[in-house]
């Protein structure tokens, strides 16, 4: 029954988090990827498509790329707060964890070697995850 | 370990893992997390640093390579943290030493600095909020710069993953060419700016602005509207912008501005200034002429403006009311245009080919040259009017509102003029509920079986309710969606699988839902399409898409409609039946359903004589009359104007097809 709608496209974004806006343009790819609201879009920008990362309940505050452009890590703060590592070619998440912090997830950052997460709460601690 | 101050960012030291930083608004702390423990220490700030730093700490990266730290302020001030390598024998000296404390305090910009990050070849790359991006080397040199991006203050910066097409100068070491790989520029003005680095090269500051990859709402959409007859929809932008787009093409086609000088005068905050903002243009709501010809634009101002498609320029200016504008209601022959407003009244505009010299606003363009006269405003509800729809009633257009004080009026169109004004019907209207709101009003679609124009609302007791537009009479009432919040749009789609409906809610939750309308849930469906408020939807013309807007996060979604899920055995009456069956407690064949079954017999016994001897018949109806004590039975003691209501539906249930009245009800219809 859901699937009487399904996102077509996504028209503006999330314009005031700070690097909420990430470039994912590699040799063979020109594409970016913005926040809008609780998805996340990898737009393509020369052919003009749109993948949408749905899954948040909230409005997503934070975001991060790994150094290659394949992972996208994103979080939310709120009820049923979750962060999701996203491929970044195909859209699919590949890894989900539930309630990281008490309150939600304010800031993410990826290590350069991909290998490690670390998330900064609502409530000042810093926690890490691989 | 618990910090005293709320940080707000989080950053890995690239070099070396086990570093990380976070940043507060007035305090940095340094983690480190070897063996699976994380320990940490607040940078220190001395009281004689204290003075000279002012403004909030907005970011802090490490330097790779050098284990040094660099902490950026709302100020433009860059902050260096060094660690002092000093060689100590004590062990717990040592540790101490090795911890970072300021080293320099350097005023880079004037304006803030958003944030800073380092680019893959060695520059640190600082983005303010005056819109400039600035490359430094690791020792606060400045090396490249690009300001003219004209495109707001930065917000984002990345970079591509790009080589080096050319031996280009090390950070910091003189000689070569400046190189950084391609990055894009978010910024708070909602732009996305690709930047190549050779346009720091070139001379004219055109060309040194970059290439708009996206542009997005700067502000809270207020409405949208989907073009009647061309792949078109229009967003209107609480900064006082139109945008339009063409969704098959995934283009802006047009963009205006409605207060192009004001919007700088307004960031100082001067009497002047304030009196500008009164007239300051916010578009509240849009809606496009039946033909496609042009906009009709409402401003919460209370201004109406009719502009063009292709320009965006205005046709005719209108200010009818000093309260803003709620709702815009073409007829479907657009030769008449109804307004609400925040206080209550229904404005109605009419196009005629004579110009009234007192009330005309202007003139549009076509053929004959047709002008529009504002003919009136009619103070009819007391409460805000959730509902203005022009329809159809025998043949002739007429014009319905409802209001949250349970009222419907319906405009006299033929009446109406320049002279007398906007007048209603007077009907002495009965309220449409005694206790329930409506929130949302539509007309009900006619199919060729119906003899009747009828019009829905629905209300704050998720019932939808549909009356006879002539009598205003309650024809049947059924369960409206219940996902989420009580429905306050609703949009009637087209389409060939037949009639559905679109709805939206106050926030979060839209959906789609089947005509008839018969309070099966299977025949409805919601989801969550925001995170918050949704201001408003709309429907494209051939009814395919359903875009919703955000309203506070800035989004627009557009949605692809697919009815076959909805549409799937309609037409089968024992499943109908199992669906309803399914809502009762226990479901079909639970207690509660057993004791309904029960009650109805007993009606039967009673209807013939509770304490009569005589052989009884299982006719397996009962009387009209006898539904009031059927539901009392069950626990719902309705009043007696609702057991009218109930007794009137159930009888007129055929009478507009068949002509007869229903005087008894059996357990299946």
């Amino acid at each position: 029954m859901t699937d009487s709608l399904k996102v077509n496209w996504v028209y503006g974004f999330s314009k005031d988090i700070i690097n909420g806006t990430q470039s994912l343009t590699l040799r063979d790819r020109n594409a970016l990827f913005f926040i809008s609201s609780h998805s996340g879009v990898i737009y393509d920008f020369e052919h003009r498509t749109q993948i949408v990362l749905q899954g948040h309940c909230n409005q997503i505050t934070c975001c991060a790329i790994s150094s290659d452009k394949r992972w996208i890590v994103t979080g939310d703060v709120g009820d049923d707060s979750i962060l999701v590592v996203w491929d970044s070619t195909t859209g699919t998440p590949v890894k989900t964890i539930f309630i990281p912090h008490a309150k939600g997830v304010v800031a993410v950052d990826i290590s350069d070697d991909s290998m490690y997460v670390t998330t900064l709460g609502e409530t000042d601690t810093v926690s890490h995850s691989l | 370990m618990i910090v005293d101050e709320k940080q707000h960012t989080v950053k890995f030291d690239p070099a070396k893992l086990s570093d990380v930083v976070t940043t507060g608004n007035k305090s940095v702390c340094f983690w480190n997390w070897a063996e699976f423990s994380l320990e940490g220490y607040v940078g220190k700030i001395t009281k004689g640093d204290f003075g000279r730093i002012s403004g909030k700490f907005t970011s802090t990266i490490f330097l790779p390579g050098t284990g040094n730290a660099i902490t950026t302020t709302q100020n433009g001030t860059a902050i260096l943290w060094e660690t002092q390598f000093a060689t100590v024998l004590v062990e717990e000296a040592k540790r101490e030493s090795q911890m970072r404390s300021i080293s320099k305090i350097i005023a880079l910009v004037d304006g803030g600095i958003n944030f800073a990050i380092t680019s893959p070849n060695g520059y640190l790359v600082i983005a303010c909020g005056d819109g400039a991006v600035r490359y430094y080397d690791y020792y606060l040199r400045l090396e490249a710069w690009f300001e003219d991006l004209s495109a707001g203050p930065v917000t984002s910066l990345s970079f591509a993953v790009q080589d080096c097409p050319h031996p280009a100068a090390e950070a910091g070491a003189p000689g070569l060419k400046f190189w950084c790989p391609d990055f894009i520029v978010g910024t708070s003005d909602a732009f996305i700016v690709g930047v190549e680095s050779f346009l720091f090269d070139e001379i004219r500051p055109d060309d040194r602005r970059g290439t708009l990859l996206l542009q997005g709402m700067a502000d809270f959409v207020s409405c949208i509207v989907c073009h009647p007859r061309r792949p078109l929809v229009t967003f209107a932008g609480h900064n006082g912008t139109l945008q339009m787009w063409d969704y098959d093409m995934k283009i802006l086609m047009n963009l205006r501005e409605f207060n192009p000088r004001v919007g700088a005068a307004l960031r100082t905050s001067s009497a002047a200034s304030r009196l500008e903002a009164r007239n300051f243009l916010r578009p509240s709501c849009i809606a496009f002429e039946p033909n496609g010809e042009f906009l009709a634009v409402g401003f919460f101002s209370g201004h109406v403006k009719f502009v063009s498609i292709d320009t965006f320029e205005d046709i005719a200016s209108f200010a009818p009311s000093i309260d803003s504008i709620t709702a815009l209601k073409f007829s479907s022959s657009g030769t008449y245009l109804a307004a609400s407003d925040s206080t209550n009244h229904v404005l109605l505009f009419q196009k005629s080919s004579t110009a009234d010299p007192l009330t005309s606003g202007g003139e549009l363009e076509g053929p004959g040259h047709e002008y529009f006269l504002y003919i009136g405003r009619s103070h009819a509800h007391c409460a805000p009017v959730t509902g203005l729809e022009f329809g159809m009633k025998d043949g002739l257009e007429t014009l319905i509102s409802v209001g949250g004080d349970r009222r419907c009026v319906e405009y006299d169109l033929e009446v109406s003029s320049v002279i007398s004004g906007l007048m209603h019907i007077d009907q002495n209207t009965p309220l449409l509920d005694l206790n329930a709101v409506p929130t949302a009003l539509m007309w009900h679609p006619r199919s060729p079986q119906d003899t009747e124009d009828k019009f829905v609302i629905v209300n704050d007791e998720f019932k939808f309710k549909q009356f006879n537009v002539d009598s205003k009479i309650c024809r049947k009432t059924t369960l409206a969606p219940t996902f989420g919040d009580v429905p306050n749009c609703l949009i009637p789609i087209k389409s060939a699988d037949g009639d559905f409906f679109a709805y939206s809610t106050k926030a979060k939750v839209i959906g789609l839902g089947a005509f008839p309308l018969s309070g099966n849930p299977t025949k409805a469906m919601g989801l969550v399409a925001h995170s918050g408020q949704i201001t408003c939807i709309s429907v494209t013309f051939d009814g395919k898409f359903l875009l919703s807007a955000g309203g506070a996060d800035l989004s627009v979604n557009m949605w692809a409609i697919d009815t076959t899920a909805l549409s799937a055995g309609r037409d089968q009456p024992e499943d109908e039946m199992n669906s309803f069956l399914g809502l009762l407690e226990d479901g079909p064949g639970g207690a509660l359903h057993n004791d309904i079954i029960d009650y109805f017999y007993y009606c039967q016994l009673r209807t013939q004589g509770e304490y009569s001897m005589e052989n009884r018949a299982v006719v397996g109806a009962i009387p009209v009359p006898e539904v009031a004590s059927l539901v009392r039975a069950i626990g719902f003691y309705p009043t007696e104007e609702e057991v009218a209501n109930m007794t009137n539906e159930v009888r007129y249930e055929d009478f507009m097809v068949s002509g007869k009245l229903q005087e008894t009800i059996d357990l299946v219809s």
